[in-house]
C-alpha cells in the first residue's frame, strides 16, 4: 500500500498500524475493540462504520477517515470561488445528480455509493434534500465551518477500479484569505472546481479588474506543488472552470442560452462536447473581459470550462418557514458535466472520453 | 479605548470596509487603522448558528469584545453581527449586556462605558435569577463535570439557556468564562472557554473539547456530592448562599478542586456554612454525625460572627450538631459583652438542658440570673440559682432579692430559698441589711401569690435567723413599718410579752389608720399619768403606716 495522506490536513498516516475507532454519542472518537467472542462477520460489519484517525485521537486537528478509505484511490475535489459565487448550490446539485442512480450514468460505467455513510447522510440532509426536494435556498457557508470534506463517495468505474472521492466546499471568505493555514487541500487536491460568479464579472473589458481573490489564492497555493518536468509550466491539478448561475446570463449571450438548452440527461453524460463547450466559455469570458477568471484554465495542466446552473432561477418566494424558495422554473442545468469532466481529468473516467468525436461540429 | 466603547457591525456585502467580499465589517466606530486588526480577531466569531441571537465574548489584547449574531433571511440566508469593544468589559458584564436594548441600533456611535454599566448590572441580575429558577435540575451535573478540569475549555450540548448556565457556572467556580452561546461546531482552536452547541453534529474532525452534558453521572461521588451541595446553596440563596465557601481565586486544577471541596465542606454534601445548616434536609445533615464533621462545625462556629450563629441555631438540627452550636453560643452569651440577639435566639430554642448551660455560666450573678431566665426551665433555673447563691455573701443575697424581686420574682424566690437555708449564719451586718430592707417584705410580696403566702415566706426567713436575732429593737424596728404581712409574720414568731405588745400596738395603729380613726388618747402613756411610771412599759415610736402595703395588681 502506498502512503496514505489525510485528505483534510494532508498528514501521512501509518494506515495499517492505525486501529479502528467509532464515533460516540457525544461526537468523540472511541476505540473499537473486537470482542473475543464476536464473529468475524460481525466484526467486519462493525468495521464498515469505523474510522481511522489521521493522528492522535484527542488532539486537536485529528480527522477520522472511513476505515476503507485507503482501499481506493483518493481523489480530492475542492470548490473554489468567492462568497456567494454559487459553490454550495452547484456542488449539491452535482452530487445529487451523481447519486441519482440515473440509468444514463451506466453509459459511463460509473457506480456511486457513499464512502462515509454518516458524512453522506449529513450532506443529503443538510444540502441535497433542502435544495433539490424542497427547492429551498441554502444558507451561505460560514467561514467558521469545520474544514473537512463535506461528502465522501466511493466511485467505481467501468474497469472496476474504485476511487475515494472527497469534496470540499469552504466559505468564500475563507478561501480568499491569503494566509489561511487551516485550508490544506490545495496540497493534495486532484481537481479544483473554479466557480465563476457571472454577477461579479466586469460589464465590459477592464484590464484593472481584480478577479476572484479565491482563485488567486488557490493558484498561489498550487504553486508550491512539485510539477512533473513534462508539464512544468502548469499546476499539476485538474481544473473545471464553471460559470455558475448561467441562467442569469442566458439572455445576455446566445452561447449561454444555447448550452443551457442542451440540458438533457443524455447530453450531460456526453463528454465529447466538453471541449467545444470549453471553447465557448473561454470565448464568453474573454469577451466579458474576465481574463482573471480564465487563469485556472490557463495555468492548470488539465482544464475544462462549463456553463451550469444549479437552480435555473433565483429564489424569491418564501415558504411557511419564511425560507426563500426557488420558483417553478427550478431545475438543474448541466451540473453533472463539469463533475464528469473532472472525473475524466483525474482518471476516474477514461480521459479519452473528453476527446471530441469526429462528428462533433467545431 | 479606556471608557470608550466601540462598535462594529458585520454583514454580507459586495465590498466591506476592508474591501473584501462576503461577511465583513460594514460599519465601525473604530479608527480605520485598528479595524483590520480587530477584524482578524472577530471575523471567525461573527457567524450565527441559528435563528435565535447568539452571543460570543472574547478578550483580545486586553479588550473585551461581545458579539451578538443573528441569522439573516432578507437575502440568501446568512449572518449579521454587532460587536461591542471595551477594555472595561469583563465576561460577567458581557453576560449582563446580552439583554442590552441597544443591539441592532440603526447607526453606530462611540459609547461611554459608565452609561452601559447599569444595563450590564441589570441584565446580570436577571440572568442570575433565571439561572436559579430554571437550572436547578441540571446545573449540578454540569458543575460536577466542570470541576474535573476547572481551567479547561468545555462544550455544553443542547442547553436551552446557555447564558444562564454560563452565568451560573461562573458564579459557582468563581470566574465567569469567555463564552459562545450558540455555535455550530466546537473544533476550532480559537473558541472561548464555554461553548454551547445545539446538538452534537457528526464531524470527521475529532472533538477534543470536553463536553458537559446534564445526566452524565460522575464516577467521583465525592466531587458529585460537593457539586450538588454548592449548587443547592446557589439555587436557594444565590451568591449569598455560596459566599462563605467561594475561593479567593478559581481552582486551576483537580488538586485545587479537591482542596477546595475539602475546605468548603463539613462533611461530604454539607458545605461549610453554618447559616445553611437549618436549610438542609435531615438526610444531608445525617452526614455530620461523625467526630471529624462535628469538629469542623465546632471550628467554624468558633470563628463565626454572632449573626451566623444566630442563623445557624435551629431546632431542626440533629442534636449533636445543635449541641456544638449551642455550646459556642453559650460561651458567647456568658461573656461580659452578651449579644442580646444571640441570647434571644438561644432562648427561642430553650429551655436548654441544665448540664449544657451549667458548663458556660457567666461570672456575675445578675448576668447569670438573666442568662438562666432566658435559657433554662424554671425548675432547672431554681436549682442552678440556689446552687450559685450558696457562694454569695448573705448581705449580697438580701440586696439582690430586694432589688430584683419585682423584675424576676422566680429568680428572687430561688435566691430567697438559698437565703433561708443560710440565714442561721447571718451576721449582725447581714441582719442590719435585712432590717434596713424591712425583712424583704416588699420583695416577698412580689414572689408570693398571696398575702398569706408572703407571710409564710417571711416567717420562714425570720425563723431561720440566728437565735436572739429578733431582739426587741429589731422587732420594734420591723413592726414600726406596720406592714400587715410583716406584722403577721412577727406575730407568728415573737413570743415575749413586750415584743408582742409592740407588735399588737402597731397592728392596732395600722387598723385605725386604715379606717381613718384616731388612736385612742389613753393608749399613750403621757396621756395616762397612772401608767407613766410603769417600769416594764417600753415606748414604741408611733409611725404612720406606709401608704400602701398591698401588692400591686
Amino acid at each position: 500500500m502506498s502512503d496514505v495522506y489525510c485528505p483534510i490536513c494532508d498528514r501521512r498516516i501509518n494506515w495499517t498500524a492505525t486501529p479502528p475507532y467509532r464515533i460516540g454519542a457525544q461526537g468523540q472518537a472511541e476505540l473499537l475493540v473486537q470482542d473475543s467472542l464476536e464473529s468475524e462477520a460481525s466484526w467486519r460489519d462493525r468495521l464498515t462504520m469505523a474510522y481511522r484517525p489521521c493522528g492522535e485521537v484527542g488532539q486537536a486537528g485529528t480527522h477520522l477517515l472511513p476505515y476503507d478509505y485507503a482501499d481506493y484511490t483518493p481523489v480530492t475535489i475542492g470548490m473554489i470561488g468567492h462568497s456567494k459565487a454559487g459553490k454550495t448550490h452547484l456542488l449539491a446539485a452535482m452530487i445529487s445528480r451523481l447519486c441519482s442512480n440515473d440509468p444514463v450514468l451506466d453509459r459511463l460505467g460509473l457506480r456511486v455509493s457513499p464512502l462515509d455513510l454518516a458524512v453522506h447522510q449529513r450532506y443529503v440532509t443538510e444540502y441535497i434534500t433542502p435544495l433539490i426536494l424542497h427547492r429551498t435556498e441554502l444558507a451561505g457557508t460560514p467561514a467558521t465551518a469545520v474544514i473537512e470534506f463535506c461528502d465522501a463517495l466511493k466511485v467505481t468505474n467501468a474497469e472496476n477500479r474504485s476511487f475515494a472521492v472527497t469534496f470540499f466546499d469552504l466559505a468564500g471568505e475563507r478561501l480568499a484569505r491569503p494566509n489561511n493555514e487551516e485550508v490544506r487541500f490545495y496540497a493534495s487536491a486532484k481537481a479544483l472546481v473554479f466557480v465563476v460568479d457571472p454577477e461579479s464579472l466586469p460589464k465590459r473589458a477592464d484590464p484593472r479588474t481584480a478577479g476572484d481573490a479565491s482563485f488567486e489564492v488557490a493558484l498561489r497555493r498550487l504553486g508550491s506543488r512539485p510539477r512533473p518536468s513534462a508539464t512544468e509550466a502548469f499546476h499539476p491539478v485538474a481544473a473545471a472552470v464553471v460559470v455558475a448561475k448561467a441562467d442569469l446570463i442566458r439572455f445576455e449571450d446566445r452561447l449561454v442560452s444555447d448550452w443551457l438548452a442542451l440540458g438533457s440527461a443524455e447530453e450531460e453524460v456526453e463528454l465529447r462536447t466538453v471541449e467545444r463547450e470549453s471553447e465557448d466559455v473561454y470565448a464568453y469570458l474573454t469577451q466579458r473581459g474576465a481574463a482573471q477568471w480564465l487563469r485556472p484554465a490557463q495555468e492548470c495542466y488539465r482544464s475544462t470550462l462549463h456553463f451550469a446552473s444549479a437552480t435555473n432561477s433565483q429564489a424569491a418566494e418564501r415558504n411557511q418557514a419564511t425560507q426563500r424558495i426557488f420558483p417553478g422554473a427550478f431545475r438543474q442545468c448541466r451540473v453533472l458535466k463539469p463533475l464528469l469532466a473532472v472525473f475524466a481529468m483525474t482518471g476516474i473516467l477514461d480521459e479519452s472520453a473528453l476527446l471530441p468525436s469526429s462528428e462533433e461540429p467545431r | 479605548m479606556n471608557q470608550a466603547v466601540h462598535q462594529i457591525r458585520y454583514c454580507w456585502s459586495e465590498s466591506s470596509l476592508l474591501g473584501t467580499r462576503g461577511m465583513g465589517p460594514v460599519e465601525s466606530t473604530l479608527p480605520p487603522d485598528l479595524l483590520p486588526t480587530w477584524d482578524r480577531y472577530l471575523r471567525d466569531h461573527v457567524w450565527a448558528a441559528g435563528a435565535e441571537p447568539g452571543f460570543t465574548f472574547v478578550v483580545c489584547d486586553g479588550v473585551g469584545a461581545l458579539l451578538r449574531k443573528v441569522a439573516t433571511a432578507d437575502g440568501r440566508p446568512g449572518s449579521a453581527a454587532h460587536a461591542l469593544l471595551s477594555p472595561q468589559m469583563t465576561a460577567q458584564e458581557a453576560l449582563g449586556l446580552t439583554s442590552w436594548d441597544g443591539w441592532g441600533a440603526s447607526a453606530l456611535s462611540v459609547l461611554d462605558w459608565p452609561a452601559l454599566e447599569p444595563a450590564a448590572d441589570r441584565g446580570l441580575g436577571e440572568l442570575r435569577a433565571r439561572a436559579r429558577t430554571t437550572l436547578a435540575d441540571r446545573l449540578a451535573d454540569l458543575f460536577a463535570q466542570l470541576l474535573i478540569a476547572p481551567a479547561g475549555g468545555y462544550t455544553v450540548i443542547g442547553e436551552p439557556d446557555p447564558l444562564a448556565v454560563t452565568c451560573a457556572l461562573g458564579d459557582l467556580i468563581g470566574e465567569t468564562p469567555t463564552f459562545a452561546s450558540d455555535e455550530s461546531a466546537d473544533t476550532r482552536p480559537d473558541l472561548p472557554t464555554a461553548v454551547f452547541l445545539r446538538e452534537a453534529s457528526f464531524s470527521s474532525t475529532t472533538a477534543t473539547r470536553r463536553r458537559l452534558s446534564p445526566g452524565n453521572a460522575l464516577a467521583d461521588a465525592a466531587l458529585s456530592s460537593f457539586a450538588v451541595a454548592v449548587v443547592d446553596a446557589y439555587v436557594t440563596d444565590g451568591l449569598d448562599g455560596i459566599a462563605a465557601i467561594r475561593p479567593d481565586r478559581p481552582p486551576a486544577n483537580p488538586a485545587e478542586v479537591r482542596e477546595w471541596a475539602q475546605a468548603a465542606q463539613f462533611a461530604p454534601g454539607v458545605i461549610a456554612d453554618l447559616t445553611r445548616l437549618p436549610k438542609l434536609s435531615p438526610a444531608v445533615l445525617g452526614g455530620l454525625a461523625n467526630r471529624q464533621a462535628l469538629e469542623r462545625v465546632k471550628a467554624a462556629a468558633t470563628a463565626a460572627p454572632a449573626s451566623h450563629l444566630i442563623h445557624a441555631l435551629d431546632r431542626r438540627l440533629p442534636a449533636e450538631v445543635a449541641s456544638v452550636l449551642v455550646r459556642e453560643a453559650m460561651v458567647r452569651v456568658s461573656s461580659a459583652a452578651t449579644d442580646p440577639l444571640l441570647l434571644d435566639r438561644l432562648a427561642e430554642l430553650g429551655p436548654l438542658p441544665l448540664d449544657l448551660v451549667a458548663g458556660s455560666l457567666p461570672s456575675g450573678f445578675d448576668h447569670l440570673a438573666q442568662f438562666t431566665q432566658a435559657l433554662l426551665a424554671p425548675g432547672d433555673r431554681r436549682v442552678l440559682l440556689e446552687r450559685t447563691a450558696e457562694n454569695i455573701p448573705i448581705a449580697g443575697l438580701i440586696r439582690w432579692i430586694d432589688e430584683h424581686a419585682a423584675a424576676d420574682p422566680d429568680g428572687a424566690l430561688a435566691v430567697y430559698s438559698a437565703l433561708c437555708r443560710r440565714a442561721r449564719k447571718a451576721s449582725k451586718e447581714d441582719l442590719r441589711e435585712l432590717v434596713a430592707r424591712n425583712a424583704l417584705v416588699d420583695a416577698v410580696r412580689q414572689m408570693a401569690e398571696s398575702e398569706r403566702q408572703s407571710s409564710v415566706y417571711l416567717v420562714t426567713l425570720l425563723r431561720a435567723l440566728p437565735k436572739h436575732a429578733l431582739e426587741p429593737d429589731v422587732i420594734a424596728e420591723l413592726a414600726g413599718h406596720t406592714d400587715p404581712v410583716l406584722l403577721h409574720a412577727l406575730d407568728t414568731l415573737v413570743t415575749d410579752q413586750p415584743g408582742r405588745e409592740a407588735i399588737h400596738r402597731q397592728v392596732r395603729l395600722a387598723y385605725y389608720h386604715a379606717h381613718h380613726l384616731q388612736e385612742p388618747a389613753a393608749l399613750l402613756p403621757e396621756d395616762n399619768p397612772a401608767d407613766s411610771k410603769a417600769p416594764s412599759r417600753r415606748r414604741v415610736a408611733f409611725r404612720r403606716p406606709h401608704s400602701n402595703h398591698r401588692k400591686p395588681k
